[in-house]
């Protein structure tokens, strides 16, 4: 395992999901910043480098990930293609309209931990060609 | 003594004398002899020298003798007696001849004094007669050649005479200019009876009146000696004398007369034509000029005739005495004329009266009648004048009867004229006031002269009160103006053309003329003034109306030329101005020139034309529609002149018409297919309009329902309800949602939900009411279906939110078993039991997923899908196990069922979780199964139908409400129906169910549209699912 130089950002409201993700990055060599709020996670964003983000399509205090998505597309570009969407709801119409508009990848809860990772790798890989 | 016995002595002398010898008679023998007392003898002697008319006689006794001295004495007694005697003689002689001269000088100046001819005969005929000493005289002229006896002297009397002396002694007398005297005349052969006037003539003495020139003017003629004795040649000597002298004195007293006759000619015809020139009326003139004609020709009547053509006509007879009344003698005269006048009469004739009419003649006894001709300027008769046994018929009388009938004619013809001239004079007096118009005639200081009776009226004032007064005071004009208000100069050349009267606002029509005045050259002005204001208020207002009309109007010629147009028509025809419309061709104005032949050929015939539609050009191409209404103008002749017409521009009510006819075709269509009852109630509950539904639901009502009670049509029960609701809206208020059962025609009663709203009339009164009566037995139907849709949307919302919400906890269940189990330290017992927890997440994890597929969060994939195809795959998925069970399915497809739109895994799900219930069914029933799979188009859709034989449904109401299942626990989700529910409806489609009505089992119906094929294959959905 190669320690990677930058953290992840995760952004993730409910507690025991953050947790899970922490704990199955974590131990598979990334490093994690965690946000429990959309708002959070902008700030974070503002004054940190990150190698990618995770976040909830749907969190809590006015900021939704669509929100973040596009406030990274606009001020941190090269990491708009390094988004990895988390939803419970993908069935939602919305939710739906927000993944066709913005292309980004997303996994739906509830997944394995094997799922989670092969697309965290399948989105950093993009970087790594880069 | 002697004197006593003169007869004896006279006797005895004239022997004497006769025998020129002295001779001694006897008295004896004679009567008177006792006379001479006792003298017996008579002895005379003719004393010489006296030429024996002197005797010296002697009376003797019978007994004296002479002896023969005694008779020398005697005889020279006598000488000397003769001697005495003719001394005395001469004496007498030269004193008597003296005398006579005297006398004869007298007579002749006492004459020359007479103021006449027949003063100066009187005075010839008596001094004459005494002067000569005859008994009788006579004066005869010759006049024309002929002698007549004009004034004769007798017994102291003297009288005028007309008597012609037409003898042959006379004759002779007046050829020789020889006296003639006879004693006894009576017996002389050429003398005739009439000259001695009747007298017991014993002598004549006639001598010749020798005028100057030795012309005879007449006889001077005494008859009968006062003595007796034998003419003497001393009286032919002193009648000759005195014959010589009157005739000088005649001849200077005709010469006199001559001229006196010429100068009363000349008097009579100058006072001749002052008569009759004062005398205008015809009858006048004409009685006087036969009096006048009568008394210079002593006429004993007369009568004049006008010519008319060639008749005669009597205007008037004077002295004529009929028995058979005027008219029948006007009669015969005119007959008579008329007969005159075919002989060409042109100076003054005389006619024998059997000439002239033998009627007249012989019942009148008229022997002569005098016609003069009364002839005109130009020769033409205008009158004949007849005077009926005129006494006077010289050629002097003649001529002035010419002359007197030549004044008249110019006097005729003057009066003739003059009637003429009264008459026109007076024709135009009427003329000049019968006109309506007012006429004034003013001189050069325009003062009024005359004015009509029209205008006097109008004024309101009698021509004399305006006579003299300048013109404007007619007009109640001020001083400051001028004196003629329609003069425009003094000198009568310009005149105003139109004037309008201050005071009354009337408008005249002026027309004025300048004539030449009577007597001297000062003009006079005639003005003639037409009231022309209701002709120029009608002209006003017909140009106000022909301006202002909405309608073009136009006048036209039959030949195509507009005349006159009018503003309106010029804006409907889109064109700038009149001026340019007038220059267009009328056919070229329409949009079919046959068109205007027609309405031509119409106009000829009708002389006019009503509400004709017709389609003209406008300027710009465009087309518009209007109304015509024209009538055809005639000349005397009847020959059409021009059209006038009316143009109503109807393209925007024909739009309207139109957008109406279509609104109220939409209207009826709305009316007659709606499923509501419509009708229309007027205010006393009657129906005067239903609709066709309305007539179909009301069809078991008795009677035609236009007219009957609206209440009629429903159930009694209600008709109190309906009765009040009427009578509120018809005070104006809306009824809305009044239910109210109605059988539905033939039909089961169903609900019907009334609204009822008033219809108010223009002053807003409500007159009717509309009545929508709605079936909601249907509605109700739906309103069901709807809460079905929106509960089972709450549904679909609550388990979206639950899903989600277990989504979290799922997630990190299964994420940290999973985690748990990478820890090689874990026992497998631990290990296995991991797997249950990440089993048992994933199984909540798919139902999870089942229910948010059901709340339609998954769109399907769209595409042509062949239904049948479909059921037929499903079937095969699951043909073993219904055989292991024994279940038939029947396949009843409609082969050329269309394609459906929509996600062919889904619908497959659809139908197979449908299969699979049947399948359930009818293993329950414990029946030998039976699910026919039916499919067939509807109108727009294509319907799948799955009947089975089986339970049938306990609750088809909630049959499709998610984790409702009838199947015992562990054997299903009770979700499978509310998927396909979902997948159905958003596919556009419909499913639903029921148990057969007629036998086992239950029956799913689904429906699903029929592919569109405009419409577009919907957008794949988003890849990440």
């Amino acid at each position: 395992m190669k320690a990677p130089k930058l953290p992840l950002l995760v952004i993730e409201d409910e507690a025991a999901v953050m947790s899970f993700l922490r704990a199955a990055l974590e131990r598979n060599g990334y490093q994690i910043i965690g946000a429990a709020s959309g708002a959070e996670g902008l700030k974070l964003l503002e004054h940190g480098t990150y190698m990618g983000v995770i976040s909830d399509m749907r969190t809590p205090g006015g900021v939704t990930g669509a929100d973040v998505h596009a406030w990274i597309r606009h001020h941190r570009p090269e990491l708009s293609h390094r988004i990895l969407f988390i939803t419970g709801d993908t069935v939602n119409q919305e939710t739906m309209t927000i993944l066709q508009n913005t292309g980004a990848p997303c996994i739906e809860k509830p997944f394995r931990v094997a799922q989670l990772l092969k697309s965290v790798e399948t989105l950093l890989a993009g970087q790594r060609n880069e | 003594m002697l004197s006593l016995a003169q007869g004896t002595v006279d006797h005895i002398c004239s022997e004497i004398e006769a025998s020129g010898q002295a001779a001694l008679y006897s008295l004896s023998p004679y009567p008177d002899r006792a006379l001479l007392e006792d003298f017996s003898f008579f002895y005379g002697m003719p004393i010489p020298g006296t030429g024996g008319r002197a005797v010296l006689g002697l009376l003797l006794t019978s007994d004296q003798r002479l002896g023969s001295s005694e008779e020398s004495y005697f005889q020279i007694l006598a000488g000397i007696g003769t001697l005495a005697l003719r001394k005395a003689e001469v004496e007498t002689d030269s004193r008597t001849r003296a005398e006579e001269l005297q006398e004869v000088l007298a007579i002749c100046a006492d004459a020359g004094t007479m103021p006449s001819r027949d003063s100066f005969l009187e005075l010839l005929a008596s001094r004459s007669a005494r002067f000569l000493g005859y008994r009788a005289c006579f004066v005869g002229l010759v006049e024309e050649g002929i002698c007549r006896m004009r004034w004769t002297w007798r017994d102291q009397a003297s009288s005028p005479a007309n008597v012609e002396l037409d003898s042959a002694i006379i004759r002779n007398l007046l050829a020789s200019r020889e006296s003639f005297w006879c004693e006894q005349p009576r017996r002389e052969r050429g003398l005739d009876g009439a000259m001695l006037l009747g007298m017991d003539v014993e002598q004549l003495l006639a001598v010749p009146l020798v005028g100057s020139n030795n012309e005879c003017l007449g006889i001077l003629g005494v008859l009968d000696r006062i003595d007796g004795q034998p003419t003497s040649p001393e009286d032919v000597q002193r009648a000759q004398a005195l014959a010589a002298y009157a005739a000088l004195t005649l001849n200077s007293v005709r010469v006199l007369e001559n001229s006196e006759k010429h100068r009363q000619r000349a008097e009579t015809l100058v006072s001749l034509s002052l008569e009759l020139g004062s005398f205008v009326e015809m009858d006048d003139l004409a009685k006087k000029l036969i009096r006048r004609g009568m008394e210079l020709l002593e006429a004993r009547c007369g009568f004049m005739a006008l010519v008319r053509g060639s008749r005669c006509q009597i205007v008037v007879a004077e002295g004529t005495e009929s028995e058979h009344g005027d008219h029948n003698l006007n009669n015969r005269l005119n007959y008579a004329l008329s007969g005159i006048l075919r002989q060409c009469l042109t100076n003054v004739t005389a006619v024998s009266g059997e000439k002239f009419d033998a009627y007249l003649a012989s019942e009148l006894g008229w022997r002569q009648v005098v016609l003069a001709p009364l002839t005109g300027n130009g020769g033409e008769m205008l009158a004949i004048l007849g005077l009926v046994d005129s006494r006077r018929h010289s050629s002097f009388d003649i001529e002035l009867v010419q002359a007197i009938a030549a004044h008249a004619a110019a006097a005729l013809q003057n009066s003739q004229l003059f009637a003429r001239i009264t008459r026109s004079s007076r024709e135009w007096a009427e003329i000049f006031d019968s006109i309506s118009d007012f006429m004034l005639l003013h001189d050069e200081h325009q003062r009024i002269l005359r004015l009509n009776r029209s205008l006097s009226s109008k004024v309101d004032r009698e021509p004399p009160q305006i006579l003299g007064l300048p013109v404007r005071d007619l007009f109640d004009l001020g001083n400051n103006t001028p004196a003629c208000p329609f003069c425009l100069d003094l000198i009568g050349q310009e005149f105003r053309e139109e004037f309008r009267d201050p005071k009354t606002g009337s408008i005249y029509l002026v027309s004025s003329s300048r004539l030449r005045g009577g007597m001297d050259d000062a003009h006079q002005v005639v003005h003639v003034l037409k009231d022309v204001t209701a002709s120029r208020r009608a002209e006003r207002l017909y140009r106000e109306l022909f301006d202002n009309i909405q309608e073009g109007a136009y006048f036209s010629t039959p030949d195509g030329r507009l005349i006159e147009v009018n503003e309106a028509l010029v804006r409907m025809l889109g064109y700038d101005s009149r001026e340019e419309l007038l220059g267009v061709e009328a056919r070229d104005l329409y949009v079919d020139p046959q068109h205007r032949e027609l309405l031509k050929r119409a106009l000829h015939q009708f002389g006019r034309l009503r509400n004709h539609e017709i389609a003209l050009l406008r300027r710009d191409g465009s087309i518009i529609y209007v109304l015509e209404n024209s009538f055809a103008i005639r000349d005397d002749a009847g020959q059409v002149v021009e059209y006038r017409g009316v143009l109503l521009d109807i393209t925007e009510i024909k739009h309207v018409q139109s957008q109406l006819l279509r609104e109220h075709d939409f209207n009826t269509q709305i009316l007659n297919h709606t499923q509501s009852l419509i009708a229309v109630v007027d205010t006393a509950g009657l129906i005067s309009y239903a609709n066709r539904r309305c007539c179909q639901v009301a069809a078991g009502v008795d009677g035609e329902l236009v007219g009957s009670r609206l209440e009629n049509i429903i159930p009694k029960s209600h008709r109190t309800a309906l009765r009040e609701a009427l009578h509120s809206v018809l005070e104006g208020k809306a009824v809305n949602h009044l239910e109210i059962p109605l059988a539905r025609g033939n039909e089961a009663i169903g609900s019907f939900s009334v609204n009822l709203s008033p219809m108010r009339n223009a002053v807003g009164e409500v007159n009717s009411l509309v009545a929508v009566m709605t079936d909601i037995t249907d509605i109700a139907m739906l309103q069901a279906k709807l809460m079905h849709t929106e509960k089972m949307a709450a549904v679909g919302q609550l388990v979206s939110g639950v899903a989600h919400e277990v989504n979290n906890p799922l997630t990190a269940i299964m994420g940290f078993a999973d985690l748990l189990l990478e820890n090689p330290e874990l026992t497998k017992e631990v290990k296995d039991d991991l797997q249950v927890i990440i089993q048992e997440s994933q199984r909540t994890r798919e139902i999870v997923q089942n229910l948010l597929s059901f709340a339609r969060q998954t769109p399907p994939e769209k595409q042509r899908v062949q239904l049948n195809q479909v059921l037929r795959k499903t079937v095969l998925l699951r043909s073993y196990d219904l055989g292991s069970h024994g279940i038939d399915v029947v396949e009843e497809f409609d082969s050329g069922l269309p394609e459906v739109t929509g996600d062919a895994h889904q619908l497959q799900q659809v139908f197979l979780n449908i299969l699979n219930n049947a399948c359930d069914a009818v293993a329950d029933s414990n029946r030998r199964g039976r699910i026919v799979i039916t499919t067939k188009q509807a109108s727009s859709s294509a319907e799948v139908i799955f009947r089975d034989n089986g339970t049938g449904i306990a609750n088809v109401e909630r049959i499709f409400d998610p984790f409702y299942t009838t199947k015992e626990v562990g054997k299903g989700t009770g979700l499978g129906l509310s998927i396909c529910y979902g997948i159905i409806r958003e596919h556009n489609g419909e499913i639903t169910c029921f148990n057969n009505p007629d036998s086992e089992g239950a029956t799913f119906c689904i429906r699903l549209p029929f592919t569109q094929c405009a419409r577009k294959p919907l957008a794949k959905a988003a890849a990440a699912r």
